[in-house]
């Protein structure tokens, strides 16, 4: 499992995932999944399940957690969360 | 060719910019338009290039770092966002045409603070002068015409004092004189790509401290079910594909200023200006436009007493130099000094101008103004 933070654009999943690695997180930057976002083409970041606590800590302090928060199951699917 | 027109385009650049340029045709397609590798690669390679510049310029936002087609296109944004019809806007008297001609187009009323050359205290006092009740400020940091490097941060800090937003023109100061985003306490900076970031032409920056408005609309690879522009950067001020492979260029020149130091490459230049001012200083038919240490970049112009400037650079060029004669696309700077009705000869540097090619271009440019060739 992981969790995919939504970013309102790749710049700012870039910069997102950036932060993350500069924590000591590591992180990816994806398309969004299809249906996670409400307005068409997005990026996310997505984080392993054990450090997505953490990332959420980090992105919270340093302005950069703007989207919606979904764990993403091994087969797929995907629910909202509040980290 | 002995290459001093660097202030037009820096035509030598670091051996990286050609191949990181090559790499990214063969490897790269376009960032934030798919999840496979080409787009991926696309997209950390133009993150990567906001980041350096961000750490050229002591930037914070790498979101907030626009790239641009040119100086010109980043002026225009910044512009056409904060100038409107009627808006009082004070200019220096060094501005070139990609600063005045957006702003007539504006319908903007320019008030123009003429400093004299060369003298900061003269500028400051024209700007301190005109800047109480103007709803903007556009300011070159270095003239691309006389080289002057103007207050600029003293400029910021008038602006500061009375609120009114700031653009700055860093055409011919960005990666040549520290650039201090986070002290120069403008709402834009606007440079080129092809100058002294060394990068290829067809690529600019605009650093954005405010929220631009969008000059071009079209897709950015986000929100694509809204059809007003997004409002956050870069994607607001950055419709269309990107210059991919220019960016990537780009890159590899602002490491190599990052490498070198822009106190280093400025102070070079500005020897080497120095050098071909106290030459040329000794011909009497000639006028050079000189200032003292620390006023001038490496950009120097001068002019004949009876030779036109355009049969000077005719002449320069048929011995194999470069340089760029008229008005420079700055018929406002000469005015100021008084040269609008001649134009100037202008050389100007760059980190790969050797010190024997400047003596030597000083030396045939001493003949042609003695009439020995």
């Amino acid at each position: 499992m992981r969790y995919v933070f939504m970013c309102r654009s790749l710049t700012y999943a870039q910069s997102a995932a950036r932060m993350l690695e500069k924590n000591a997180i590591s992180a990816s930057v994806k398309k969004a999944p299809a249906g996670l976002s409400g307005s068409g083409c997005s990026y996310s970041v997505s984080v392993s399940y054990m450090k997505g606590t953490a990332a959420a800590g980090v992105l919270h302090r340093e302005g950069l957690l703007q989207g919606k928060v979904f764990l993403q199951r091994d087969d797929g699917s995907h629910t909202e969360v509040i980290l | 060719m002995i290459y001093l027109d660097s202030a037009a385009t820096s035509f030598l650049k670091p051996p990286g910019v050609k191949a990181a340029m090559m790499y990214a045709m063969d490897t790269m397609s376009s960032p934030g338009r798919g999840a496979y590798n080409a787009a991926m690669l696309a997209a950390d390679k133009v993150y990567e290039c906001r980041e350096l510049a961000c750490r050229l310029f002591n930037f914070d936002k790498p979101e907030h770092v626009v790239f641009t087609l040119n100086a010109t296109h980043a002026l225009n944004i910044a512009i056409k966002t904060l100038a409107r019809r009627e808006s009082r806007v004070v200019i220096s008297g060094y501005e070139h045409n990609s600063v005045t001609r957006p702003l007539h187009e504006a319908g903007a009323k320019v008030s123009v603070a003429a400093g004299r050359l060369f003298d900061r205290n003269s500028a400051l006092a024209a700007f301190e002068e005109k800047i109480p009740g103007a709803d903007l400020v556009v300011c070159n940091h270095v003239s691309n015409v006389f080289g002057f490097i103007q207050p600029v941060y003293e400029i910021s800090e008038i602006c500061s004092r009375f609120g009114v937003p700031l653009i700055i023109d860093a055409s011919q100061s960005a990666g040549i004189e520290e650039l201090d985003a986070e002290r120069l306490n403008a709402d834009f900076i606007a440079m080129p790509g092809h100058k002294g970031l060394l990068g290829p032409q067809g690529t600019g920056i605009l650093l954005c401290k405010a929220q631009p408005a969008p000059l071009i609309s079209g897709g950015t690879g986000s929100e694509s079910i809204i059809q007003s522009m997004p409002e956050y950067l870069p994607d607001r001020a950055e419709a269309g594909t990107h210059n991919v492979v220019g960016i990537s260029g780009l890159c590899e020149g602002i490491r190599y200023v990052l490498g070198k130091g822009v106190n280093k490459i400025g102070g070079y230049e500005a020897e080497l200006c120095g050098t071909a001012a106290e030459r040329l200083s000794r011909v009497p038919s000639l006028e050079v436009f000189c200032g003292k240490a620390g006023v001038q970049a490496g950009v120097l112009s001068f002019r004949h007493a009876s030779i036109d400037c355009e049969a000077f650079c005719e002449k320069l060029g048929s011995h194999g130099i470069a340089a760029r004669c008229g008005l420079h696309c700055a018929p406002l700077a000469h005015k100021t000094v008084g040269t609008d009705k001649t134009g100037t000869v202008r050389i100007s540097f760059s980190p790969f101008t050797q010190r024997r090619q400047v003596i030597h271009a000083c030396t045939v440019i001493e003949k042609i103004a003695n009439g020995e060739i």
